[in-house]
């Protein structure tokens, strides 16, 4: 073979090689390349070229697997924190950032009295539903945590319901962010802690934060109502000789003799320093004075 | 086995005692005298063990001076074709790591992956402590004097010293060779290096 063959025969294997390699345009790489040629600078080129498909295959088939080994451990992650979020009476909440959608659990839903959506919502359908008082403190707090200056977020609010009145929730939350430092997802859980800021846990009656809110909303309605306060003196003096059980017994007494005076119309709520308030809503035509 | 193993021998032969030993040696393996070896096709084993051995029988050498002869011609022809391995280690205990690689790529060539996978399974090698390799050779063919004589031809390119220990010998009976590759701690400076 003169030079002149030998570089049509090796124009010739480039172009046999070149349309051989035009298979992989669809990311088909099980493809082997061969060649017709004596020349063994060709049949290099070629082996080569078939190294390099295997090679890629390898990678692949690599890449499959390691999708299904993650596919399977964000499977079992799943179900695990399924059972966890199941188990608990929680709710939890996914803000995707890019999106500006929260997707909630149905125990959120069910916190607020109503029926599960399957669909993100907009932030405005959790804002729309918390108290106008409490509103402002918890958007700020989720800013906070936006913009980094808070890597947690703790806020209480009250979240109305279905029926129209309102509960205390406790929600915490992480910021995930991307490359650039920017949030990528908020997460976290909201806990319902109506009987725990508001009931006073010696006495079961309601405590000083729940007569505060009663108190606020009446002012706020320009309502009339009274709050009489009964101290009980000396009541320590009396609970220093007794043991545990008969102290508790004596809270139950006290508190149980004055719910029997408090008309259905009157609260009663155990303030700090053994006091005792009712508070009664004067309605129109009534006189505190009879009433008292 | 891969067709460049017959090529460079058949042209070693061709060169050292022109056509009539090169077809002398084809006819005692029964390979036609048109046969052209390529380097990206498989030959039956036992045709190549006869090539050699019809080698050893025309010439009168000692399989292990054939094979010595052959180490040189092959890693001859292997610079030629494939001189960035070459190029890429810096010294024959990185070349010999390599080695069994490198087969791995030039076995990508065929189109059976059973074939290549056989090819792939013969050689491993692994690094025990700088200046000492330990490579596991397993194959039917049983060519331990042939890696033997390339070990030393590939460190004689590089200009340095190896002493091949072979540890385990398929030909002992045991499964596989495992080869103990050390070197001197000074290499004077190779020919890689002078050019
Ligand atoms: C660039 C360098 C080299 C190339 C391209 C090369 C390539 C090959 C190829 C294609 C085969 C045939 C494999 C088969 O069909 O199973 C082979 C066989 C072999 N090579 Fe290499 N080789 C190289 C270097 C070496 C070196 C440095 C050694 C030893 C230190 C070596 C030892 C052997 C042996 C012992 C066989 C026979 C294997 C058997 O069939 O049992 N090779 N080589």
């Amino acid at each position: 073979m003169n030079d002149s063959e030998r570089i049509t025969d090796l124009q010739q294997v480039i172009m046999s090689i070149a349309d051989q390699l035009c298979e992989t345009v669809d990311n088909n790489f099980d493809i082997h390349i061969s060649v017709d040629t004596d020349d063994i600078h060709g049949q290099k080129l070629s082996l080569l070229i078939n190294f390099l498909l295997e090679n890629v295959r390898r990678h692949n088939r690599d890449m499959v697997q390691l999708n299904a080994v993650l596919e399977e451990k964000v499977r079992e992650r799943t179900e695990q924190l399924d059972m966890v979020i199941s188990g608990s009476t929680d709710g939890v909440w996914i803000w995707d950032a890019m999106q500006d959608s929260i997707s909630f659990s149905e125990n959120w839903y069910r916190m607020a009295g109503e029926k599960a959506h399957a669909e993100a919502q907009k932030p405005e359908y959790w804002m729309n539903r918390v108290h106008p008082k409490d509103v402002c403190r918890l958007k700020s707090a989720i800013r906070a945590l936006m913009e980094g200056s808070k890597t947690q977020l703790h806020a209480e609010y009250r979240l109305r319901q279905e029926s129209g009145g309102y509960r205390w929730m406790l929600c915490r939350g992480v910021c995930q962010r991307n490359d650039m430092g920017f949030p990528k997802l908020l997460a976290g859980t909201q806990t319902d802690i109506t009987h725990l800021r508001s009931v006073d846990p010696q006495s079961g009656l309601p405590n000083e934060h729940y007569l505060k809110e009663r108190i606020e909303d009446l002012l706020e309605a320009r309502s009339t109502f009274y709050v009489i306060l009964v101290a009980v003196r000396q009541l320590n003096a009396i609970t220093e000789s007794l043991d545990q059980q008969a102290t508790e017994k004596l809270h139950l007494e006290i508190s149980q003799r004055l719910l029997d005076e408090a008309h259905f119309s009157r609260l009663l709520a155990r303030l700090p320093g053994n006091t005792y308030a009712f508070l009664c809503q004067v309605q129109p035509g009534e006189n505190p004075h009879d009433l008292l | 086995m891969i067709g460049i193993i017959q090529r460079v021998l058949l042209d070693l032969l061709e060169e050292t005692g022109g056509e009539p030993l090169k077809f002398a040696v084809m006819d005692r393996a029964g390979v036609p005298h048109d046969r052209d070896f390529r380097i990206d096709q498989n030959y039956p084993d036992d045709e190549c063990l006869k090539l050699i051995q019809g080698a050893v029988d025309e010439t009168g050498l000692s399989e292990d001076a054939i094979n010595v002869l052959y180490a040189k011609a092959f890693l001859k022809e292997a610079r030629n074709l494939f001189p960035q391995f070459f190029m890429m280690a810096k010294s024959s205990e990185q070349f010999l790591l390599r080695q069994a690689t490198i087969h791995g790529v030039i076995a990508s060539g065929l189109k059976k992956p059973e074939e290549r996978q056989v090819v792939k399974d013969k050689f491993s090698a692994r690094s025990i402590e700088p200046g000492f390799v330990e490579v596991t050779y397993r194959s039917p063919n049983k060519l331990c004097g042939l890696f033997r004589a390339l070990a030393h031809e590939v460190a004689g390119i590089y200009g340095e010293c190896l002493t091949v220990h072979c540890a385990d010998c398929m030909k002992r009976g045991d499964d596989a060779c495992r080869f103990e590759l050390r070197w001197e701690k000074t290499a004077p400076d190779g020919i890689l290096s002078s050019e």
